[in-house]
């Protein structure tokens, strides 16, 4: 499906199939720049009263922002994206995102959409959102 | 050493303060290096250049005072909130320039009774060359009070 051509009220949900292992969340610390202990310390982590190493909220909302302006086609950008975050993401866990097209545009020389976005853990059974938000795409006619 | 209650006494001081502008590059082995940990396909525009992740903003700010959260301590610290607001998107080799403030830090109790700050700052990144706006990103922690 392009995103691109589904109107107001359109919702998909995308179940990411890498999940979010420790090695990727050292991978992101290192490229990202953010390199807090709960990223890569297990004992850090859980005298920080974690359960244990938490991938970034950031890295999550990167995986979201990106996925989502897959489903819109090439050239789909993300000019607003203003989210807040939740329940810490734990290692080793899957992501599924939850999104909904709530508005849309026509513009000239290009349609923009605004989306709200839910990413939840997929072993969490309380269903606790990680990240919650919006984000506005525009993409060229 | 100072509690958590003088530091954020210290950091309210500070609200509205603008600090001097940094100059950052886009920089392509940064972007793929951040596109590759991120682990999505990259992402091309109509005429086929690599588009940058609105995110990659989060690493041109990296390692900004390194001593304040030092002084906040990694423990009870969280981050609750981002809003990526783009004038422009960011391009591969795009030199930028960025202020830092802290725009507001409102303190409410936790449910059990203990201090809970909120922080919000912002870096707004310009292009030097212009002096237009190219992006600012609004970010909120929370701090818990460890006393």
């Amino acid at each position: 499906m392009n995103a691109a051509d589904a109107g107001v009220g359109a919702q998909f949900v995308i179940r990411v199939e890498e999940p979010f292992t420790r090695e990727r969340i050292a991978a992101y610390a290192h490229a990202s720049g953010d390199m807090s202990q709960i990223h890569f310390d297990e004992e850090f982590a859980r005298a920080s009263g974690l359960d244990g190493i938490i991938a970034h909220g950031v890295f999550v909302l990167s995986v979201m922002v990106e996925t989502v302006l897959a489903q819109f086609g090439p050239g789909a950008e993300a000019p607003v994206v203003d989210v807040r975050f939740g329940r810490a993401f734990p290692a080793g866990d899957h992501l599924l995102i939850q999104a909904e097209v709530t508005a849309a545009e026509e513009e000239p020389g290009r349609r923009a959409a605004t989306v709200t976005l839910v990413g939840l853990a997929e072993g969490d059974r309380d269903g606790r959102p990680c990240v919650q938000g919006e984000v506005r795409v525009v993409i060229p006619a | 050493m100072s509690s958590l209650r003088e530091v954020i006494a210290e950091l309210r001081e500070e609200i509205g303060v603008e600090s001097p502008p940094h100059v950052v590059e886009v920089d392509a082995s940064a972007v793929d290096a951040f596109v590759d940990a991120v682990g999505t396909p990259p992402r091309h525009d109509g005429a086929g250049a690599r588009m940058v992740p609105p995110t990659f903003a989060t690493r041109l700010i990296a390692y900004h005072r390194p001593e304040l959260y030092q002084r906040l301590g990694f423990v009870g610290l969280v981050h609750t909130g981002e809003k990526i607001t783009s004038y422009r998107p960011l391009q591969v080799g795009d030199a930028v320039s960025w202020t830092w403030r802290i725009d507001d830090i409102t303190e409410r109790a936790a449910r059990d009774g203990t201090a809970l700050w909120f922080v919000t700052m912002r870096y707004a990144f310009t292009d030097p060359h212009a002096s237009r706006a190219v992006m600012d990103v609004d970010r909120t922690f929370a701090i818990r009070d460890r006393a």
